[in-house]
């Protein structure tokens, strides 16, 4: 029994250093990045840091603490700010929306400001931190679904700000502490059977936008952009609202008067992925035309 | 628990560990706990369907009490038929309750009536054929004064709930494995390092094989309608591995397991993919079950003995019964009795045990007439596979219509290839080490041996390297719904 156990354990610890190699070299795992919580309570990217993501691409998070794309300089600034779909991870990284108004416009720099799973409220608290860089617009890409999640009695979310109607106070998320995923990250075949084997998850990003039960309670949404028109300044904000957004929203919205942006397609599937409702290069490419199209026809 | 689930790679070490270290000094105590670790790993998919085994236990256990003191004939023949009823009841009410039903509606139907009986909204208990027929076995023998009753109530429990072949076979003979109960189990070396190849190989052929094919043949026969001949014709090979891998997989992680725990069980499938005729292909598949079924329905029938006519009656009964075995549908009395139509011609020609040796024995490469043997059974295989992978009669004739049509011979339709070639290249070397293997009790049992041991461990850590890789989606096995 003894030489049993013996072998098996010689085996396991040969077979893991073995799945370690397979895992590093196939780069079979993927990759959180690392985290903070800065000043103001917002969830940041570190900067400087890649990894690989869920499609099998790589993500990169710029200088700026932004991902995949950066500005070529900050003078004449647009920022282009959203979630996953301005993140632009499930293309590995390319097509960014940013790069696409970049080439499509003159005279403007474009810089990006987007992190999966956030919502409106925060949206807004990340257009008030690039207010320094003193931007000439800041358009936000939106859906109903955004405002949804920024109102914790309609939808409670751990990811992202959210505004307590109740208390009339923000609610932060809170960051659980690095340092045991910074010590599984290291290694990575364990991880990897976890991942896969354990609680079967995929790291697909959260995706608001395919929640067909979205409660739309319209009264509430009214308190949240009654608080944003307080707290925040909108008269440099753009809404740019998906096309699958909420009509009825979009002109509420105008009555707070936001400048707003709905984007347009006959057939929106065809901007969507095959598998997945996020945009495709494609479908970047095409709303970045519109988009490009408004800011060469706007004098800011 | 599925053999292929994180459930069961906790549970295997953690069962091992008490059984060896824990409960070794005391061999009742060394059983009580197979019969609660069995009773884990059945009441982990539903705990509320424990209560038909313990019942099933108890009546066959007392039963075989009976018929130790009763001499009367009559008295044992009405035990044994007690048994038999109990036992076959709980199947023909969980098992094939709805489709008398249905079948009765369906003929009333035929004369005008209309009738309309309550169906039950039954939920099979997995592995309840595969017990029932283990517990059966134990009361004819007993009947048949084969096998002296056991008086150990916690050997017998053991031996009806032995979770490594509880729910998907091998079904074992109380002959064969009770007896092993009643002895002080040893560890042996050489039998858990076999026994872990074993299930290593049985992963492998779950994993890699079975759930791979299993995404192309359920795409293809789900959707038959869509595609060529020539792709059904790929559907209908996919699912020929898919089962195999599937079943025989699982009763190699079954004997393998059990070897941990220092039991032998029967074999169950013997490369049965390279037999050169349907006589020596029902000799190496489900070999348990066909057993059974010769043993304790076709001899006391009568046989082969007894005129034509009567071998034609045993065979299309015999054939017939263990294609019903297999699940309430049409479809499978249809691939029995084809299968009965491939083996009468062995049988009445005398032909039927011609081949029993090995397949080209120490050689290589077999002879034209041994490939072209092994070529045309498995032909006809495939060919009655349709029937039992079909979801009713029509979908199955449907799917030979569509399969012997011109487009078989186009080039297949897939909409990405990737996969089915990946899903191809698998099933050829997995063929390749079968034939490599033959000659052992499954396909890296002699291989394992031959190799010195940096080899033999690049071979295990190359396996499990290919289920991690290659490993499909997570499926259950098919012969739980059996």
């Amino acid at each position: 029994m003894k030489k049993f156990l013996f072998q098996i354990s010689i085996f396991l610890i040969l077979g893991y250093f073995v799945g370690e190699g397979i895992i590093r070299a196939f780069q079979l795992t993927v990759d959180v990045p690392k985290l903070y919580q800065d000043d103001n309570d917002i969830i940041k990217l570190e900067p400087n840091q890649t990894g690989n993501n869920f499609y099998g691409g790589k993500w990169v998070v710029t200088k700026y603490g932004e991902y995949n794309y950066a500005p070529n300089s900050l003078e004449s600034l647009i920022t282009v700010i959203g979630d996953s779909y301005i993140a632009n991870n499930v293309n590995g990284g390319k097509c960014h929306q940013a790069q696409y108004l970049n080439s499509l416009t003159k005279g403007y720099n474009f810089y990006p400001s987007a992190r999966g799973g956030i919502g409106f409220l925060e949206f807004m608290e990340l257009a008030k931190s690039l207010e320094h860089l003193e931007p000439v617009k800041q358009l936000v890409f939106v859906h109903h679904g955004d405002f949804v999640e920024s109102i914790s009695e309609v939808k409670k979310s751990s990811q992202t700000i959210q505004l307590s109607l109740k208390e009339s106070k923000k609610i932060y998320p809170t960051l659980s502490s690095n340092r045991l995923k910074e010590t599984l990250y290291n290694f990575k075949f364990l991880y990897y059977l976890y991942r896969n084997y354990f609680v079967n998850t995929n790291n697909a990003p959260t995706n608001n936008r395919d929640d067909k039960d979205i409660e739309m309670d319209y009264q509430k949404f009214e308190l949240l952009l009654n608080y944003i028109g307080l707290n925040y300044d909108i008269k440099n904000i753009v809404l740019i609202f998906s096309p699958d957004s909420d009509p009825e929203l979009t002109e509420l919205v105008k009555e707070y008067n936001f400048e707003t942006l709905t984007l347009k397609v006959d057939n929106y599937k065809s901007w969507q992925l095959e598998n997945d409702s996020h945009w495709s290069c494609y479908g970047h490419r095409e709303a970045a035309k519109q988009v490009a199209k408004f800011i060469n026809e706007s004098s800011f | 628990m599925l053999f292929n689930s994180i459930d069961f790679a906790i549970f295997l070490p953690i069962v091992f560990l008490l059984y060896w270290f824990v409960t070794n000094r005391n061999l009742k105590l060394q059983n009580a706990l197979i019969v609660a670790a069995s009773y884990v790993f059945y009441g982990w998919w539903d705990y509320r369907f424990l209560s038909l085994i313990i019942f099933s236990t108890l009546v066959d256990y007392l039963i075989g009490r009976k018929l130790k003191t009763e001499e009367k004939k009559t008295n044992r023949k009405i035990l044994l038929w007690t048994s038999i009823i109990v036992n076959l009841g709980f199947l023909g009410l969980f098992k094939y309750y709805n489709f008398f039903l249905d079948n009765f509606i369906a003929a009333f139907s035929l004369f005008g009536s209309e009738i309309k009986p309550n169906s039950l909204n039954i939920i099979l208990p997995v592995g309840i054929s595969f017990y029932t027929f283990q517990t059966l076995s134990y009361t004819i023998d007993v009947y048949k004064r084969k096998l002296e009753p056991t008086k150990d109530f916690i050997a017998f429990s053991a031996f009806v709930s032995f979770f490594p072949q509880l729910v998907a076979g091998p079904i074992e003979r109380a002959t064969n494995l009770l007896p092993q109960f009643y002895t002080k189990r040893q560890f042996d070396y050489a039998k858990a390092v076999d026994g872990m190849r074993q299930i290593l190989w049985g992963l492998f052929k779950k994993i890699v094989i079975a759930d791979n094919c299993a995404v192309y043949a359920n795409e293809i026969f789900n959707n038959y309608g869509d595609y060529s001949g020539s792709t059904l014709a790929l559907g209908a090979l996919f699912f020929t591995f898919q089962i195999y891998g599937d079943f025989s997989g699982y009763s190699d992680i079954a004997i393998g397991t059990s070897r941990l725990f220092g039991f032998d069980l029967k074999r169950n499938f013997h490369f049965p993919y390279f037999s050169r005729d349907i006589a020596e292909f029902w000799r190496r598949w489900h070999i348990s079950l066909s057993t059974w079924f010769r043993d304790y329905l076709y001899i006391p029938l009568g046989g082969s003995r007894g005129g034509t006519w009567m071998k034609i009656r045993n065979t299309f009964i015999i054939f017939i019964v263990s294609g019903f075995w297999h699940g309430a549908n049409w479809t499978f009395i249809v691939w029995g009795a084809l299968n009965a139509i491939y083996f009468l011609p062995l049988l009445l020609t005398k032909n039927n045990r011609k081949n029993l040796d090995s397949i080209a024995e120490g050689r290589i490469i077999p002879s034209f007439r041994e490939f072209t043997s092994i070529l045309i059974t498995f032909g006809l295989t495939i060919f009655a596979w349709i029937f039992f992978r079909a979801d009713d009669i029509t979908h199955a004739f449907n799917y030979i219509y569509g399969l012997f049509s011109l487009s078989l011979f186009t080039i297949p339709q897939f909409s990405e290839w990737d996969g089915v070639y990946t899903s191809l290249a698998l099933i050829f070397i997995f063929i390749l080490i079968e034939w490599i293997g033959r000659e052992g009790e499954y396909a890296i049992e002699k291989i394992g041996h031959l190799l010195k041991k940096p080899l033999r461990w690049a071979l295990y850590l190359g396996l499990i390297i290919t289920i991690f890789k290659f490993g499909g989606t997570e499926q259950t096995f098919i012969y739980f719904q059996f």
